[in-house]
């Protein structure tokens, strides 16, 4: 938490100044002797609070926080004007343009110190209600597709129900259209071997042109993969409306259990092995004597697979020649247990950082991703398992996920 | 002998054409329909011998159907084929008997084809004369209870809660049923409340407690089996739980509930009709020669086995296949005929796991079946686990 304090007189910055550290008030200081030097500063650092000087050379106080309120970008700024005259009128004009408190010149420790500290409690309620709102609007649009999958997924089982059970009839025919053909296939030659009527050779002959015309060998043998490749998108269609209702289902009950999360990060990688063995590294490092965690098993790995997966696809869309990196470390506080997940791919712009949890958002080509893994994921750390899912990433040099998991689960039954 | 006559009824064309072409090469005659008013036609008109249905259709749908089946055809069985991806919806309409069974979309054809066979397998048994006539010689076969009817139309034409509640709480026996079942792990409900206690169990778990508690009321000379029954039955259904819940990770369904309640009825029934004789071969049974005696004893000396006699009785009530089966098969799992293999199987180790807590400080070793611990990828020592655990 960051406090800007702007006052003309060098005693009184120094003043509060030595207050602020007397009372050992969690904030760091930027001091600003000015109305212009203030607005710089704002610029340069994150500014949760403001204690602002009415009367100043140059620009006062009442325009400077005029000035501070006309951005949108500062709504969130605690504004306390710093004030020696008695003046109500002023007073009030700066509260109506936006100040948030007063404070009293010539200070008053105790008035000083009371006032500071009910702008930095403001400030972290406002934190938390940020973040809660995030957390509830999130939450609400799972729910929400949790309701609409329910019915989606009963719309598309009835075209999937036909277009299975007709695919399974097809290969029968197939099959047995098959067998036909090559018994007839088998006749001719014998034909060609013990038959000299011409007419009968030349048709024979022209069959066998247009088969090679229609590539007929290669139809035959392709039909098997034809077949095999049909019926797997029919059962990722099945399966993505199974994931689907996962948001909404109630009937399951997972079982919180103690569990080693270093194990199941073992078993996450030998599962994603497949994908990464020729992108990247992968770098293991566990602090020893972990504590196992309450925690529902396969969602953790279903999280710990989401996010490695998505590392692997954003190394290896870089295309480099050499393979990437991938850094696992776990530790723990023995209060909580951090994974964290950290890749030297490409890093996540600024623009999507905001987004990244959001259901259906993928970078991924059509049919490559739900865009479903990192919100189910969202979901599971943080509602489901009273976690934090951190994001740490810079364009270039890499992107880390912070999984943080309270080691007891406190469950309202 | 005569084809089997099918009828299959569903909105979508498509879907009736690709089951069309499921049963190219099966020896059925099936008849097909998009709307429920034509499907009554073909029910009235034509001999069918099954029903398959869509549940959700415009104007009139699956319900409506299976409900004038049920009324005026109640021996075809009904299936439903439903595109629902909530199972639990299907199994609301087996809680209420409406439908025998279903099948879920997308279906694979050769399932479809051997349960609607082995749903004719199941119905020749169910029908077969020799048993029958077996049956009807029993004098102590138990009609529907009045109370049971009493409250059954109670629940139909939409009485109160609290009028059904007091009904209920006139008999003491059900009234003390209901409250252990609604305290005990499957429900874990704690309450002393009758009303409390039916509200959260639903009216189909209500009507199935009132229905075994009044078929397993014997003679006070017998209080000793009466007890043991149900005494069997509660830990069978704290074993569902604990397996529903510890290796499934599921809820447990209400039906898991009536599966217990009802699995050994046909055992009451026997100690009612054959009294000491039926004793005899329990106690001799207890002695230490195993379950599979105890079936050879009772087809031995009675015609049938207690599995066969409750399987009639429910199938007679229209108890849905998944419960019919339970008790047919729960000493024989592995049967091939077996339509919903998982539930049975399931019944069969939470009623081994019963016996083994029962009989915990005896000395008689119980053996878990083979085959049924490594189709449900299970070892014995898992199963200790599961069934060793709290239902917590």
């Amino acid at each position: 938490m960051k406090i800007l304090i702007v006052d003309d007189t060098k005693l009184n910055l120094a003043f509060a100044e030595s207050i602020i550290k007397k009372y050992n008030l969690d904030v760091e200081m930027v001091f600003a002797e000015n109305g212009m030097v203030a607005l710089e500063a704002l610029r340069k650092h994150t500014i949760n609070i403001i204690i602002l000087d009415i009367v100043m050379p140059g620009m006062t106080g009442i325009e400077v926080l005029k000035k501070i309120r006309s951005d949108q970008a500062n709504d969130n700024i605690r504004i306390l004007m710093f004030t020696s005259i008695n003046d109500k009128k002023i007073l009030r004009e700066c509260l109506e343009s936006g100040a948030t408190d007063y404070i009293n010149k010539p200070i008053d420790e105790v008035e000083f110190v009371s006032r500071i500290k009910v702008a930095i409690r403001e400030c972290k309620y406002q934190t938390k209600i940020k973040d809660t709102q995030y957390f509830i609007v999130q939450k609400e649009k799972l729910i929400a597709i949790g309701e609409l999958a329910a019915g989606i997924a009963h719309e598309i089982n009835n075209p999937v129900g036909y277009v299975q059970s007709n695919l399974q009839t097809l290969k029968k025919y197939a099959e047995n259209l098959k067998s036909i053909s090559e018994e007839y296939g088998n006749f001719s030659k014998e034909l060609l071997r013990n038959v000299e009527d011409k007419d009968i050779l030349t048709r024979i002959q022209s069959i066998d042109d247009q088969k090679k015309h229609m590539k007929y060998d290669f139809i035959v043998n392709d039909l098997g993969e034809l077949f095999k490749e049909s019926f797997s998108g029919l059962d990722r269609v099945t399966e993505i409306v199974q994931s689907l209702k996962n948001f909404a289902r109630q009937d399951k009950i997972d079982l919180i259990k103690a569990e080693d999360i270093t194990q199941i990060m073992d078993e996450t990688l030998i599962i994603a092995k497949n994908e990464s063995k020729y992108y990247v590294n992968i770098i293991k490092e566990y602090q020893e004597g972990l504590p196992d965690v309450e925690c529902i098993r396969n969602q953790i790995g279903q999280v710990f697979l989401n996010i490695i997966v998505n590392a692997i696809q954003a190394i290896k869309g870089q295309g480099k020649a050499e393979k990437g990196n991938i850094y696992i470390k776990i530790y723990s506080d023995n209060i909580n247990i951090m994974c964290s997940i950290r890749d030297d791919g490409p890093g996540i712009p600024d623009s999507m950082k905001s987004s990244i949890f959001d259901p259906f958002f993928t970078t991924k080509d059509v049919g490559e991703g739900t865009g479903l893994g990192l919100s189910i994921s969202h979901d599971i750390i943080v509602n489901k398992h009273k976690g934090e899912i951190i994001l740490n990433t810079q364009i270039g040099q890499g992107t880390e996920f912070v999984i943080k998991l309270p080691i007891k689960q406190k469950f309202d039954v | 002998m005569e084809n089997k006559k099918i009828l299959f009824v569903d909105d979508e064309v498509d879907i009736l054409r690709s089951i069309e072409r499921a049963f190219l090469e099966e020896d059925f005659e099936i008849y097909f329909t998009k709307s429920v008013d034509e499907a009554i036609v073909i029910l009235d008109t034509k001999d069918i011998d099954i029903l398959v249905s869509d549940m959700r259709m415009p104007i009139k749908d699956g319900v409506e159907l299976f409900k004038y089946a049920k009324k005026n055809y109640p021996s075809i069985p009904r299936i439903a084929l439903s595109a629902y991806t909530d199972e639990g919806q299907v199994y609301r309409l087996l809680d209420k008997n409406l439908i025998k069974l279903y099948i879920l979309k997308p279906w694979k054809n050769s399932e479809v084809v051997d349960i609607i066979k082995k749903a004719i397998a199941l119905e020749e048994k169910l029908n077969d004369k020799r048993m029958l006539t077996i049956i009807n010689n029993i004098e102590s076969l138990p009609t529907l209870p009045d109370i049971y009817i009493k409250v059954n139309n109670m629940i139909e034409t939409g009485s109160g809660l609290n009028d059904i509640v007091e009904e209920v709480s006139r008999d003491q026996s059900i009234s003390s049923r209901i409250l252990r079942i609604a305290n005990s792990g499957f429900y874990g409900l704690k309450t002393d409340s009758i009303a409390q206690a039916v509200s959260y169990l639903g009216s189909d778990i209500l009507k199935n407690i009132i229905l075994t508690t009044q078929i397993f009321k014997l003679s006070s000379s017998d209080r000793m089996y009466y007890e043991m029954i149900w005494g069997h039955t509660e830990i069978i259904s704290e074993n569902m739980v604990k397996f529903v819940k510890n290796y499934l990770g599921e809820k447990p369904l209400p039906i898991y509930l009536s599966a217990a309640l009802f699995h050994d009825i046909g055992m009451v029934i026997l100690i009612k009709e054959f009294k000491n004789k039926y004793k005899q071969i329990l106690r001799t049974v207890q002695e230490g020669n195993g379950e599979g005696k105890l079936l050879e004893l009772e087809k031995e000396n009675f015609g049938m086995t207690h599995q066969e006699l409750g399987g009639l009785l429910l199938n007679w009530w229209e108890f849905p296949y998944h419960i019919i089966e339970c008790l047919m098969y729960h000493h024989s799992p592995n049967n091939e005929e077996i339509i919903n293999k998982d539930l049975v199987k399931m019944l069969y180790l939470c009623d081994v796991y019963s016996w083994k807590n029962i009989l915990k400080n005896k000395k008689r070793k119980i053996e878990i079946d083979p085959k049924v611990l490594k189709d449900m990828n299970l070892t014995v020592e898992k199963c200790d686990e599961i069934f060793g655990a709290s239902t917590k």
